[in-house]
């Protein structure tokens, strides 16, 4: 396997060369700089709003990790219960499912009807998508644990609170490293729509105001900037859960 | 001296329901163990040894009968009796040291002691994927027998061992069993095993599995490997192996 050094330094040269052939596309003059400006374009934006661009990316930040916590937290807590109480999951079952297929994108026309452009009904939109995916992922994760695990939890004399606890709750986690990730680039897609549909600030706000003025290598500054934050987030949600498993046996590891 | 624990096992019946049609697994098994004493059942794969101790451990409701602990009745997920499972157990979240004490009833002195006692006492702070197999089995028994069980259940706990590190676990099975003096009742499929460690051999046959014959075994303890090679081990061996070819 890759060191580190190398990992991070295989990772450089791929964003630099994607830059540089972006860059090498714009200078030749093959495509009109409206259409796609070239890397310094977006520099010079960016350089232009200075200061002016972090409470936008302040704001979206915001709105992605806590709409992200509360419904992954959320998710997660609710697929535990309804394999804790299964009346409870049988009564809810069907209500996640004819949820679930529904995009969150398509409830926002009643969510600016209740809530307004307030924050509240932003996080209510992301932490409803993640959670919906969470719930799913955690009921799955808990149907493949090894049952003999279970059954020597409760042959240690266990009380079903702590089987979840110390039993159920551990064996999911790696499992829900997957369904962690792919609600959080949902986080961020919801926060950016419903920075399109209403806002005051945030990078979703900036791309439809820069819209407007065609100015399109902001819309760009936006985009890569989005990326940017949600790369960092992933990052550190991936060393997150890495730190909580350690005591797993990776590939990497069986490799070496 | 410590009160002595019976298991009363009375006239069980198992029957699994497959697509509406039973079928039978265990017939009429009825058994009664006192503490101290280690039986092992003995039969060939799938007779049902298996579902017999996981009906004894709560795990499985029997069809019929009946199975009591000290005079009262065992129930589905009844938390009394800790089992050694023959596939690997141990919590690989938690570390050696707590997947002893996630037994309510351990603290982490005798946790501590009891890793001591199976030669884990350094390994105590570490995750399981560093262990070998044999080392995870001695997790298992120092967490099946810290809490002072009145019984423990092994469902052929060495079947995947190499025969030296199975060796060496029987013999430390036998000293954790004489220091606490519970029962054990543990399944095999090991002549050689049943003989070396139990005090009965309980053989099961047939389909639906019934007791065939219950042997005591006369050997005085502590039992030398030597002991293998003498006549009358050797004689009971085919005597075991050949109730086993009957059925």
């Amino acid at each position: 396997m890759f060191s580190n050094s190398r990992a991070v330094l295989i990772s450089i040269v791929s964003v630099a060369a994607f830059y540089g052939a972006w860059w090498g596309i714009t200078a030749l003059g093959w495509i009109k700089p409206l259409l796609l400006p070239s890397p310094f374009a977006v520099l010079q934006a960016g350089m232009d709003l200075g200061w002016g661009l972090f409470p936008h990316v302040q704001a979206t930040a915001f709105r992605i990790l806590s709409g992200f916590t509360i419904g992954a937290a959320g998710g997660i807590m609710l697929g535990l219960l309804t394999s804790y109480f299964p009346f409870f999951g049988l009564a809810l079952q069907p209500h996640i499912e004819s949820w679930r297929p529904v995009p969150p994108v398509a409830l926002v026309p009643f969510f600016i009807l209740w809530f307004g452009f307030s924050v509240f009904g932003k996080l209510l939109l992301v932490s409803l998508g993640c959670a919906l995916i969470l719930v799913v992922q955690t009921q799955e994760a808990v149907r493949n644990i090894s049952p003999r695990y279970i059954r020597a939890a409760h042959s240690l004399g266990l009380s079903k609170v702590n089987v979840y606890r110390m039993v159920v709750l551990p064996a999911i986690l790696p499992e829900l490293r997957s369904g962690l990730r792919i609600a959080l680039a949902l986080s961020v897609s919801l926060v950016v729509v419903s920075e399109f549909l209403g806002a005051q600030e945030g990078l979703g706000y900036l791309i439809t105001v820069a819209k407007v003025t065609f100015s399109t290598p902001t819309i760009l500054l936006g985009i890569i900037l989005l990326g940017f934050l949600s790369f960092t987030f992933d990052w550190l949600l991936q060393k997150g859960i890495d730190r909580l498993t350690t005591w797993r046996e990776t590939i990497a590891e069986s490799l070496e | 001296m410590p009160k002595r624990t019976i298991l009363h096992l009375e006239q069980l019946h198992k029957s699994y329901s497959v697509e509406g049609k039973d079928f039978p697994v265990l017939e009429n098994i009825d058994l009664t163990i006192k503490s101290p004493e280690i039986v092992s059942i003995v039969g060939r794969s799938g007779c049902g040894k298996t579902t017999l101790l996981n009906v004894i451990a709560g795990f499985l409701q029997p069809t019929h009968g009946k199975v009591y602990l000290d005079g009262k009745e065992v129930h589905a997920n009844d938390q009394r009796i800790p089992m050694i499972f023959q596939q690997d157990t141990v919590f690989p979240w938690l570390t050696v040291h707590k997947n002893l004490t996630i037994n309510p009833l351990v603290n982490a002195e005798e946790s501590h002691q009891w890793l001591e006692h199976v030669e884990l006492g350094e390994k105590k702070h570490i995750h399981p994927k560093f262990l070998s197999g044999g080392m995870r089995k001695r997790v298992e028994m120092a967490r099946a027998f810290a809490g002072k069980p009145p019984m423990v259940l092994a469902d052929e706990p060495f079947g995947f061992l190499d025969p030296v590190t199975k060796r060496r676990l029987q013999g430390l099975l036998s000293e954790v069993w004489a220091k606490q003096r519970t029962i054990v009742l543990f399944s095999t499929h090991d002549v050689e095993e049943s003989l070396i460690l139990s005090d009965r051999v309980v053989v099961l046959g047939g389909s639906p599995a019934r007791i065939q014959r219950i042997i005591s075994i006369p050997f005085l303890r502590p039992r030398p490997e030597s002991l293998r090679f003498e006549p009358e081990f050797q004689h009971l061996r085919k005597e075991v192996e050949e109730i086993l070819e009957m059925k």
